[in-house]
């Protein structure tokens, strides 16, 4: 800056200061507190929320670590008595298999047997009121049935134990198809083997009705229940 | 060590502290408004570009970076503030555009015509300011009001160094020209 220059800023600064308005400085000054105050709301609000964040963290984890080993021992515990049950029912569908495949080929015959002969007001009542087991029924493991001698069979005849169960059919699998050879083997009707139809079933257990063979009216009328509702 | 300072009562002020920006406000209250209002001619005019200016500063406070000069920064402000009233303006009202003619012939005709009436240097000082290219003009002003150097005024400006201290040549050429006789001022 050469003299010139510096005597044309010494003019200058020798000027006459316009000043802002007071109208303006106070504006300027509110809006600046303003501006002041929000960004410390907004500095409060920020960290306020970031606490709140961190304690909900917190308190989450120490929820989730306080009942993680809760739910183990529950799980534990759920999961021993599952298995006990399963053990349980296996044993007990071991159980009733056996009861579901043997109790109608073992008890039928003999029933029929012996209602055929005696006559049916001597038939004894345990064996009236006594439903023919067709169903599974779950069985406690203990009260595993013995093995019955089959009354149909001499024990000479008795076919192999594998021929006889490949022979039976389950009743669960029973079929429209193969009613009649379960019923005939079943119930003891031989004379409507291969009838699949409903209505001559239902006349001969009024038949049996009047002959006052329960255990044989009850054997069709669960067969027919059970295959018609299929 | 006014850097520094200037840095200091931003943070202040962004830390909470109403009084930092007081001080910064009185600071370059004067400069800015001076600067502002040796352009528009209007008090009520620069009163408004004024405002405007600071409440920009103010609402960009808290994401300056510290690390330019805070009056650069406010001076740029004040310019875009300044070059946005010019465009908003209609066209015979935008500085000096009502003068085409040669510069040496308006100085000569103003300061024939003002000289009658202006008592002193300052006055003429003042109608010179007037008749300058506002570029021109511009550049004389900031660099009076703020004292930057040729590099920040030209980073205000957005514009090249040897651009603006070519502007600033031709500034000075014109008003010392007018202001002849008035050395001793």
């Amino acid at each position: 800056m050469n003299h010139d220059d510096e005597q044309l800023s010494r003019l200058y600064s020798k000027l006459t200061k316009a000043e802002p308005s007071q109208m303006v400085d106070a504006r300027i000054h509110r809006a600046a507190q303003k501006a002041g105050n929000a960004e410390r709301k907004k500095f409060f609000t920020r960290w306020v929320s970031v606490a709140a964040v961190l304690v909900l963290s917190v308190g989450v984890v120490l929820r989730v670590v306080e009942e993680t080993p809760v739910k183990q021992d529950l799980h534990d515990q759920i999961m021993s008595s599952e298995s006990k049950q399963l053990e349980q029912l296996e044993e007990a569908g071991k159980a009733s298999e056996s009861e579901a495949f043997e109790m109608p080929t073992r008890e039928m015959p003999t029933s029929e047997m012996r209602t055929n002969q005696m006559p049916a007001n001597q038939i004894p009542k345990e064996s009236q009121s006594e439903p023919v087991m067709l169903r599974k029924k779950v069985a406690p493991a203990a009260a595993a049935p013995n093995p019955i001698p089959n009354p149909i069979w001499q024990e000479d005849e008795l076919p192999d134990k594998d021929v006889m169960k490949e022979e039976r059919v389950k009743p669960d699998m029973l079929g429209s198809s193969n009613f009649s050879t379960v019923a005939d083997a079943w119930c003891g009707q031989d004379d409507l083997a291969g009838v699949n139809e409903r209505q001559p079933w239902i006349d001969r257990m009024e038949q049996l009705k009047q002959l006052q063979k329960i255990e044989q009216v009850r054997c069709i009328e669960q067969l027919l229940n059970r295959n018609l509702a299929q | 060590m006014k850097d520094f300072e200037d840095n200091q009562l931003i943070e202040q002020y962004c830390a909470g502290n109403d009084h930092a920006f007081d001080q910064l406000y009185q600071r370059y209250r004067l400069p800015v408004f001076n600067y502002i209002f040796r352009q528009v001619k209007s008090q009520n005019v620069a009163d408004d570009i004024f405002q405007d200016v600071w409440l920009r500063v103010i609402k960009s406070l808290q994401a300056y970076n510290h690390q330019g000069q805070f009056l650069a920064w406010l001076f740029t402000i004040a310019r875009n503030r300044l070059t946005d009233h010019w465009r908003q303006q209609k066209p015979q009202d935008a500085p000096g555009s009502s003068i085409d003619i040669d510069d040496e012939q308006i100085a000569d005709t103003v300061l024939a015509e003002h000289v009658q009436f202006l008592k002193d240097c300052m006055e003429r000082l003042l109608a010179l300011l007037q008749i300058l290219k506002p570029e021109q003009r511009d550049a004389f002003v900031l660099q009076q009001e703020s004292g930057l150097s040729l590099e920040e005024i030209a980073q205000v400006s957005n514009c090249g160094r040897e651009t603006i201290k070519s502007r600033l040549r031709y500034a000075m050429n014109k008003l010392r020209k007018g202001l002849e006789g008035c050395d001793e001022s």
